[in-house]
């Protein structure tokens, strides 16, 4: 379970409000969208609740541990892909999924079981795996590197943008296989500028949009509201409101 | 050829390669603060040393009839500084950096492309050494009166200096890229391009070998220049330095007016040769690789700590990335070559009966160990492996905050990758060293202590002052290490901290400072500067994006 609880944060002393007293809760069992125009907030709060940068006030607390007192804790439920899979290229696929595995401590047998399930999900030769990233298009840096975030399944899936660069049908899989984490009461926060996969994929949505959060409810909820049903256009206007 | 587009280009490069300015009030405050002391230390200390330096040496030449030998000479080897430091940054620039794949598609002319990399590369590189030009030109002049006209010409020949030898290296990587089209791989490239460096810095280190001091000092004094190879060669490759040398003596305008010609001349051929060969040797490299059907697809399985990946992770990184290779894994084993060549220049007898006897001496010993200590201290600040620390980690800094490993651990690792090349540099020639010069056994631990203390007193100072501010925006990895203050602060503070240090070996009694008390000191400095970085270092790392 993922509790946000009043974040903010700003920069430039205060000029650019990233994140404006932003409160959430993502129960276990549930796929949770993030969505918002560009610049919104949404990468600056998936920050905040992975531990990469502190709110200036507000807390996180993931399955329980509050980030600020137990941030280890936290960091260990959590399965973070960043919206760069451009990281450690000079390794090779392998050297970064077992690098990845050995700082969450999984055992041998068992990411060697785990990279062969991914890389038959995402359509991955595993000889690819012995070469370098320098050589992988965007597309294999990305599943390599969802690979190394899932190798030690965390309980706790926060995705930035999962799908950019994923071919349809990896992005099929990884929109199953977040179901089915879900499903086994995990908890999925995803990111995504695509309306149609939150639509496909999300138990409950969260619309932010200049550092607010202006829409937090289900699919269902949100549609039955208003312009008949159509998210795009539901989504344009309650940004354009806001 | 459009020069508002070339303008254009140059600023956009330049300002790609430059640091973000800290985030916060305080940062900004040290920064400004390590610049000061910087500037206050060591910049103008070393200008106006090297002005005086330049004052005496053409006194004394005016004595001998030839006052401009001396600044030929400084020019010559200003000159050889600007190949040595040039080539990696050139072929860099012009091949490897990545924004060239979003300048490619753009409607720009292949000269107009070289040139602005080119230029963006000479203002970049040159602003420090114009300094060094300022203060030899002020030198000179003080020496051997000019007339405001020489002043201005000599400052603005001065500046142009590096200008013909980096638009040879310039030319000469474009017709290597060219001549090796065949090879279609950025990494086999790469490769080609350092072992090129290494064999032009193998060729420079034997013409070096082959310098004898009496002659080089026959030919300061009396001109008589034709039978020294070292010298030719450097009449030949870098004719200017003779040219400004002789207007800025003379007053003639003729020397400057072939110079001006040769500058032009070298950039007309370096946008010719950029029309011919550039785009086609340019677009040829890529970094796909298709997947080797040979290729193994078993997964090594090696479980290791958390700790121990993140080391082994640190130095593959340090190793396969050509740019940290060179500078801040090479760069350590790069000094005992410049030893060698100084002894034998110097014709000093490295027979062991006669080294062992000249160390007996304990005056010579503590010299040995203040040697030692710059040597150490120098290295550890030029593999700016401490300083870049955070840097290197670039657009993939996220990692460090959340992945579930203390931030202590984690700078602790890095501490270690750090100190295991600096070391592998030093230890083992100082250890040959101490037991070839046969030290006394206490000598010798007080000898190994003090350059184990001085590469760790310098890692952790780099590390504390990369921590304030790391250069995490680049684009290639040569571009972490150019241009980043840290590097610059981290060698300023180092060479006082040393100058402090090995001066203290020699100050008179009551006041001298053993060798022995320097080691214990340097310990008690590392335990307090560990202290910070554990504390004060780790809350930087923290708050870095915030």
């Amino acid at each position: 379970m993922i509790e946000a609880v009043n974040l903010s944060k700003s920069y430039n002393s205060g000029a650019a409000v990233a994140a404006d007293n932003i409160s959430f809760t993502c129960a276990d069992g549930e796929i949770v969208g993030f969505i918002g125009p560009n610049g919104a907030g949404k990468t600056t709060t998936i920050k905040m609740l992975t531990g990469i940068i502190r709110p200036d006030s507000g807390k996180v607390v993931i399955n329980g541990y509050d980030m600020a007192e137990k941030p280890l804790d936290c960091k260990r439920i959590i399965g973070y892909i960043s919206d760069n899979p451009d990281m450690f290229v000079k390794l090779t696929g392998y050297e970064f999924i077992n690098f990845m595995a050995d700082v969450y401590g999984v055992p041998g047998n068992v990411r060697a079981e785990r990279i062969d399930y991914f890389a038959e999900q995402f359509g991955m030769e595993k000889s690819v795996f012995s070469q370098r990233m320098t050589g992988y298009s965007h597309g294999m840096r990305q599943k390599t590197m969802i690979i190394a975030t899932l190798v030690h399944d965390p309980k706790v899936w926060i995705l930035d943008e999962p799908m950019v660069g994923l071919d349809p049908q990896s992005a099929f899989n990884l929109k199953r296989m977040m179901r089915e984490h879900a499903d086994k009461g995990n908890t999925v926060l995803f990111s995504t500028h695509v309306l149609e996969i939150a639509e496909k994929v999300c138990d409950r949505i969260m619309i932010i949009d200049t550092g607010k959060l202006i829409y937090t409810g289900t699919m269902d909820a949100l549609k039955n509201g208003e312009e008949g049903g159509d998210l795009e256009k539901i989504f344009l206007k309650m940004t354009a409101e806001a | 050829m459009r020069l508002l587009i070339i303008r254009r280009l140059v600023s956009v490069i330049m300002r790609s390669n430059s640091m973000e300015e800290a985030g916060n009030k305080k940062r900004k405050a040290w920064i400004l603060g390590f610049t000061a002391f910087v500037l206050l230390f060591v910049v103008i200390p070393v200008t106006v040393m090297t002005g005086f330096f330049t004052f005496f040496l053409t006194k004394g030449l005016m004595q001998t009839g030839h006052p401009e030998f001396g600044i030929k000479l400084m020019y010559g080897l200003i000159s050889i500084f600007t190949v040595v430091f040039g080539i990696n940054v050139i072929f860099n620039e012009l091949y490897f950096e990545d924004d060239i794949s979003y300048l490619l598609p753009l409607p720009l002319k292949a000269e107009e492309l070289v040139l602005s990399r080119f230029l963006a590369v000479f203002i970049g590189e040159n602003m420090m050494q114009f300094a060094v030009v300022i203060a030899v030109v002020t030198g000179f002049g003080l020496a051997h009166p000019m007339n405001i006209l020489q002043w201005i010409i000599s400052l603005v020949a001065g500046f142009l200096l590096p200008v013909i030898p980096m638009a040879v290296i310039a030319i000469a990587g474009m017709l290597l890229m060219t001549f090796t089209r065949f090879i279609k791989k950025k990494e086999t490239v790469r490769r080609i391009s350092f072992a090129i460096i290494i064999l032009i810095l193998a060729a420079g280190g034997m013409m070096l070998l082959s310098i004898d001091i009496s002659e080089i000092v026959i030919y300061i004094i009396e001109g008589t220049a034709s039978n020294i190879l070292f010298v030719k060669i450097l009449d030949v490759v870098f004719p200017q330095s003779g040219l400004i040398a002789d207007f800025m003596a003379n007053g003639s305008v003729w020397p400057v007016l072939v110079f001006a010609a040769l500058c032009l001349l070298s950039i007309m051929l370096l946008a010719f040769c950029a029309r011919l060969f550039y785009m086609e040797s340019v677009t040829r490299l890529n970094e796909t690789t298709h997947v080797q059907k040979n290729a193994s697809s078993a997964m090594p399985v090696v479980c290791r700590n958390a700790g121990m990946s993140l080391f082994v992770k640190e130095m593959r990184i340090l190793v396969r990335t050509p740019a940290f290779l060179t500078n801040c894994v090479a760069a350590n084993f790069v000094w005992p070559v410049f030893v060698l060549i100084f002894a034998k220049i110097m014709k000093a007898d490295l027979g062991r009966a006669a080294v062992s006897a000249y160390y007996s001496d304990p005056f010579h010993r503590t010299v040995a160990m203040a040697v030692i200590l710059a040597v150490t201290m120098v290295t550890a600040a030029m593999n700016c492996l401490g300083s870049d620390s955070f840097s290197r980690e670039g657009k993939g800094f996220d990692y460090i905050k959340f992945i579930p490993v203390s931030y202590r651990l984690q700078w602790n690792i890095k501490t270690a990758a750090a100190m295991v090349w600096t070391l592998a540099g030093t230890v083992p020639f100082f250890a040959f060293f101490v037991i070839y010069s046969e030290f006394d056994i206490l000598s010798a631990v007080i000898t190994l202590v003090i350059v184990i203390a001085s590469a760790f007193f310098v890692t952790e100072l780099g590390m504390l002052l990369d921590s304030l501010n790391p250069k995490l925006f680049w684009l290639d990895a040569l571009s972490a290490l150019r241009e980043n203050y840290n590097t610059v602060f981290c060698m300023g503070i180092t060479i006082v901290v040393c100058g402090l240090l090995a001066g203290g070996l020699f100050l008179p009694f009551p006041l001298q400072v053993s060798a022995g008390a320097e080691a214990v000191l340097l310990c008690a400095a590392d335990l307090v500067l560990y202290l910070i970085s554990m504390n004060a270092g780790v809350r930087n790392i923290k708050q870095i994006g915030e």
